[in-house]
């Protein structure tokens, strides 16, 4: 089958887009109405967010550009077995690790008042070294995951933008001819994101996230529809990859079992985002996690499995593609006919990939709350000069962005998976600091030396070291057929067991303000 | 004064655990590993199978929600010196640890 002709040039979903980018930026204007003026609101919205706005911005701090433009490149690579992977185990684990960590690490926060992870590791664990050898290890693995936003956001609007701008941004590739280059993209949606976090804090980033995540939520499922639609329907879409490559729609030769089951292990990095952790502590009550725990899945069904059948269907129209990034903006250009519901599309998309906000915004609050106030001494920096060091931290961060993002990018979703390996790395950190009793500041120390030590090796051998070679998307380096983070995990695992049940355990006082 | 509730686990509901790790074994369809057939003409029936099994996580957490609920976890964080939702800033009263 030969790939339809694309839709006439029209410059209407740019409008879009910009009225979508406005739109952010009057939501974050508006949040600051309701800022109470102090660093615990600009930093947790006073613990104030109900159910629904709750779910939403949970949701859309988890679902990044790695969920729709990922997994859309990961599934026109490797077929429909991207699904099981990532999302259907990332519903019941992300669930999981909401009730049993995040619920009770809301409950910390509350009730002890702190803002960030960090903090509370200082204090269950008794040690200022602790949270000093954390913070640069959240920074390290943060910025990959902001880098996947970056990455992603030019290689949709990329393809999205193919042959608009034939004059301006000419190149020799067909697949990029007439594109916007990716460092624009990045720098316009760097601009909004940081004009609309600096208005509101964490509250304007909530309200952000939630209206994100209905816009992306509604974009998925249009665009699916749209897509099938100009391909002569869903049955004529999955025929013609049956027809083309049949592998795409089975696992046989694609995943190896033990490849599967250790992948389930990579969504427990959820637990140590301090992201999330951030979003948890804006909670009202404990109430609101019923929520996220029953429609989070939902949730995902309803963005991954529409950006799942996408990447499946490119295979069968043989679409020439450069970066399989691009394929999600190239398929919404190509078979959405009418620009201002492709404009509306695309802005859904970009709504996910500009989730980076609350991750930039955390990356700020941690280097205030847990760098600079501890060396300026407590109460010495004002809560204005506070917001004003976090803002300033944020820039530098997405600078450093920008300039990686510029090099030959990997592909999104096997960026992300080696960022989630590492936070899953610092997952046994969290469960034994909230439920065993015995656990020791060694353990801990132990614990996140042994993560560190492994995933570094792993991702030199299985990432940085095939770039270097120029290999630029090197193969999924399993170890005896199972994915690296099972080995992070169970390194870091053993490390904490048996440097704690060598160590003399904590203090009685402090186990008594967790355990009692 | 009612003596403030401990964060221990939920003690009613606890075989609801046995039911989760059921379910999370069910993840592992095997038996559709080399299944192209299409559901409905058009659905991968591998994607099926999960599209289904999304469904059936957000039923199994709504069950756990009814049988197995830690209620005295809310009243746990409302007594400490942070869990008044006081307005001052972290750092200066909060609560939070700093350095010495």
């Amino acid at each position: 089958m030969t790939p339809a002709a694309a839709p006439a040039v029209s410059y209407l979903p740019l409008y879009v887009i910009g009225a979508y980018f406005t739109v952010l930026i009057a939501l974050g204007v508006a949040s600051m109405r309701s800022f109470r003026g102090t660093s615990k609101d600009y930093f947790t919205a006073s613990h104030s967010v109900g159910p629904v706005l709750f779910l939403l911005s949970i949701f859309s701090t988890v679902m990044t550009a790695f969920a729709m433009v990922g997994s859309t490149a990961k599934s026109y690579e490797d077929g429909i077995g991207v699904y099981p992977l990532m999302a259907s185990s990332s519903g019941l684990v992300h669930s999981l690790v909401f009730f049993l960590v995040g619920m009770r690490l809301w409950a910390i926060g509350k009730r002890h008042g702190f803002v960030t992870q960090i903090q509370f590791f200082r204090d269950r664990f008794e040690s200022q070294a602790l949270g000093t050898l954390l913070f640069p290890i959240l920074v390290l693995l943060m910025i990959p995951y902001v880098l996947t936003g970056f990455i992603g956001a030019g290689a949709f609007v990329q393809g999205a933008t193919r042959g608009m701008f034939p004059t301006v941004f000419a190149t020799a590739d067909p697949a990029t001819n007439g594109a916007i280059p990716s460092w624009i993209t990045v720098l316009v949606v760097s601009a909004v994101v940081l004009l609309y976090i600096f208005q509101g804090g964490v509250r304007g980033a909530v309200w952000a996230n939630a209206f994100q995540t209905i816009m992306f939520l509604v974009a998925g499922v249009a665009a699916v529809w749209m897509i099938a639609h100009s391909l002569g329907g869903a049955h004529a879409a999955s025929a013609a990859v049956l027809a083309r490559s049949p592998g795409h729609l089975a696992r046989e030769g694609k995943i190896g079992h033990g490849q599967f089951l250790s992948y389930m292990l990579v969504p427990l990095s959820v637990g140590m985002f301090p992201h999330v952790f951030q979003s948890w502590l804006t909670a009202k009550d404990a109430k609101s996690f019923r929520t996220v725990l029953v429609f989070h899945p939902i949730f995902i069904l309803i963005v991954w499995m529409p950006c799942v059948l996408i990447g499946v269907w490119a295979v069968g129209q043989g679409l020439p593609v450069k970066s399989s990034n691009a394929v999600l903006g190239m398929m919404t250009a190509r078979y959405i006919p009418y620009p201002m519901v492709r404009g509306l599309v695309q802005a859904g998309t970009i709504a996910a990939i500009m989730s980076m906000d609350s991750q930039v915004m955390t990356l700020g609050t941690m280097f205030t709350e847990d760098v600079v106030v501890p060396l300026a001494g407590q109460g010495r920096i004002s809560d204005r000069a506070q917001v004003y060091w976090s803002r300033g931290f944020i820039l530098a961060i997405m600078a450093v962005s920008f300039v990686l993002s510029q090099y030959q990018p990997p592909n999104v979703f096997d960026l992300g998976v080696w960022c989630f390996s590492g936070f899953t790395g610092l997952f046994p950190l969290v469960l034994g600091a909230l439920y065993w009793k015995r656990m020791t500041t060694a353990g801990a120390f132990a614990s996140v030396l042994a993560m560190l030590a492994t995933w570094g090796v792993l991702v030199y051998r299985g990432l940085i070291a095939p770039v270097l070679h120029g290999v630029p998307h090197p193969e999924e380096p399993l170890v005896l057929g199972v994915m690296p983070v099972a080995w992070v995990l169970l390194a870091a695992s053993v490390a904490l067991v048996a440097v704690s049940l060598a160590t003399q355990p904590p203090a009685e006082a402090t186990l008594r303000k967790y355990f009692d | 004064m009612k003596p403030i509730e401990s964060t221990k686990p939920a003690r009613r509901g606890r075989w609801m655990w046995i039911v989760v790790a059921v379910f999370a074994f069910l993840h592992w369809d095997f038996w559709l590993w080399n299944d192209t057939t299409l559901w409905f003409g058009f659905l991968p029936a591998g994607l099926g199978y999960h599209a289904l099994y999304s469904l059936g996580a957000g039923l199994l957490w709504a069950v756990f929600i009814v049988v197995a609920w830690p209620d005295h976890l809310e009243e746990w964080a409302s007594g400490g010196p942070g869990g008044r939702d006081a307005a001052e800033p972290p750092g200066s009263g909060s609560g939070a640890v700093r350095p010495r």
